[in-house]
């Protein structure tokens, strides 16, 4: 394999390790929209970013950081669901990333961009960014993992134990935010997706230890998104949707077996 | 450990949702290590009370003070560190990859965990997931993570809804037993008039957010109309 597929091998399993962190928390807290809420507004914040002569990927970012921090607040204030939460924030950046689109010549091209993504474009900043990211979140989960813990499990209930679980539960949200704006342009929106909720899902049906949990999913999530990658290479085939049904199968397997056992 | 209990007093506390009021101008005052029982049917505000002196519901006029401390701001997270709370469901959490050691253990740590686990016998459940246990079981899990946080206030809600009548009586003599080594104040909550713990001696009675009867448990429980007043 030459030093190209290895690069982009090891970004995938850098990337998989990441979304399969953020996954232990998206799967906990029943909130798979996050990943597409935050993909859309990325998508809106590069097209007007570019359309008021800015640079597109600092627009895409700030949108998706700044998606993370509202969601969170907005379904404390509002006393909705935060999915339904993280609903009406996909609908809104939805909305605005096709109005840029109709305006902007090219604008769907460049939106299309942050839906599918390109893993031979990282650059050296951007792997940095993305080992920053999950050494931070990484670090966060240990040492607040007793708080983290009581939050995923029971908010209210970490409330009562006089955890600060708006510190805890907004963390959550913009670390997520945080992985999913620096993860976007490289692998792009819908396989993040894949790969934020099958590796918890897969590790779920191996384990009812939280501690295993929370490192097998970091597992799968790497090795399921590199080994993805290189099936891709091997056969020649698109990595995106490789990687996505690569999961998919993973998961099919250990459904199967999970129904044996 | 013995603990000295916490004096609660609540004054005019009115909660709504919307326009709705939950809780209407109500008073209650808990003395210090005092067990009472509050009892009314589903949708009263019992909860609401018990989420009030949490902390947890705020208020849209009244106060709440715990010790003589009015509950605002910092005031709350100390008061939270002070009491031990068991929640009513526990149905949403039945598929988290969780170890009945560890639910334990988010009380306050490890340590804590197993002298509790010990204590009330759990030692064979602590490896098991949680989502595997009993309902009777699951109860006592929550209420070894409620008294490893060392509480001077106790706070059960509805624990008897998961508990067949054996388990029930087995969890309300071993709250009876702590409450009194460990002279905690235990407010419990409950809609069945049944299900007082021999040991309460205080009854408040709630309707529409409302208390409409507080005295002494055998004076309420005579009374010939108490089921009418309650779910009529």
């Amino acid at each position: 394999m030459d030093e190209f597929s290895v690069k982009a091998i090891s970004v995938m399993a850098l990337a998989g390790a990441q979304c399969g962190l953020i996954g232990v928390f998206v799967f906990l807290l029943n909130i798979p929209f996050i990943g597409v809420a935050i993909a859309h507004a990325a998508m809106a914040g590069g097209i007007w970013a570019v359309i008021f002569g800015l640079p597109g990927k600092s627009g895409a970012f700030i949108l998706s950081i700044l998606t993370a921090i509202t969601a969170g607040p907005a379904a404390d204030r509002s006393g909705t669901k935060t999915n339904i939460s993280l609903g009406i924030i996909f609908s809104l950046a939805m909305g605005l990333a096709f109005m840029g689109a109709g305006i902007m010549p090219g604008g769907m091209q460049n939106a299309s961009g942050y839906l599918w993504g390109s893993v031979f474009l990282a650059d050296f900043k951007d792997i940095i960014f993305m080992t920053a990211s999950l050494v931070v979140t990484a670090l966060f989960t240990v040492i607040f993992y007793r708080q983290v813990s009581a939050v995923l499990f029971n908010r209210e209930m970490a409330a009562a134990n006089g955890i600060n679980d708006k510190f805890i539960f907004y963390s959550i949200m913009i670390l997520s935010g945080a992985v999913i704006a620096v993860n976007l342009n490289i692998i792009g929106g819908l396989m993040l997706f894949a790969l934020v909720i099958i590796p918890p899902a897969i590790a779920r049906s191996l384990t009812n230890d939280l501690k295993i949990f929370m490192v097998l999913t970091v597992i799968i999530g790497a090795s399921g998104a590199a080994a993805g990658t290189a099936v891709s290479f091997i056969f020649n085939l698109p990595v995106s949707a490789t990687v996505v049904l690569f999961n998919c199968a993973l998961y099919g397997l250990s459904f199967i077996a999970g129904k044996r056992n | 450990m013995e603990t000295n209990g916490l004096e609660i007093e609540i004054k005019n506390l009115t909660i709504k949702a919307g326009k709705t009021a939950i809780l209407n101008n109500l008073s209650l005052k808990v003395k210090k290590g005092e067990f009472i029982t509050l009892l009314g049917r589903n949708g009263s505000g019992k909860t609401t009370v018990l989420k009030s002196i949490l902390g947890i519901t705020k208020p849209a006029s009244g106060s709440v003070e715990i010790a003589g401390t009015a509950l605002t701001g910092a005031a709350i997270r100390a008061m939270r560190l002070k009491t031990g709370y068991v929640p009513q469901y526990f149905s949403s959490e039945n598929d988290f990859p969780i170890t009945s050691g560890d639910v334990i253990a988010m009380g306050k740590n490890r340590k804590q965990a197993a002298i509790w686990a010990r204590e009330m016998k759990l030692e064979n459940t602590v490896d098991r997931p949680f989502g595997s246990l009993s309902g009777g079981e699951k109860q006592k899990v929550m209420l070894a993570m409620a008294l490893s946080r060392e509480p001077e206030l106790l706070l059960l809600d509805e624990p008897n809804l998961n508990l067949d009548i054996s388990a029930y009586r087995n969890f309300i003599a071993l709250v009876e037993k702590l409450k009194s080594r460990l002279n905690l104040t235990v407010i419990y909550v409950t809609h069945l008039t049944g299900h007082i713990p021999k040991s309460c001696l205080r009854i408040v009675v709630m309707k529409d957010g409302e208390i409409i009867m507080d005295g002494p448990k055998n004076k309420i429980l005579k009374n010939k109309n108490i089921e009418r007043i309650i779910y009529g």
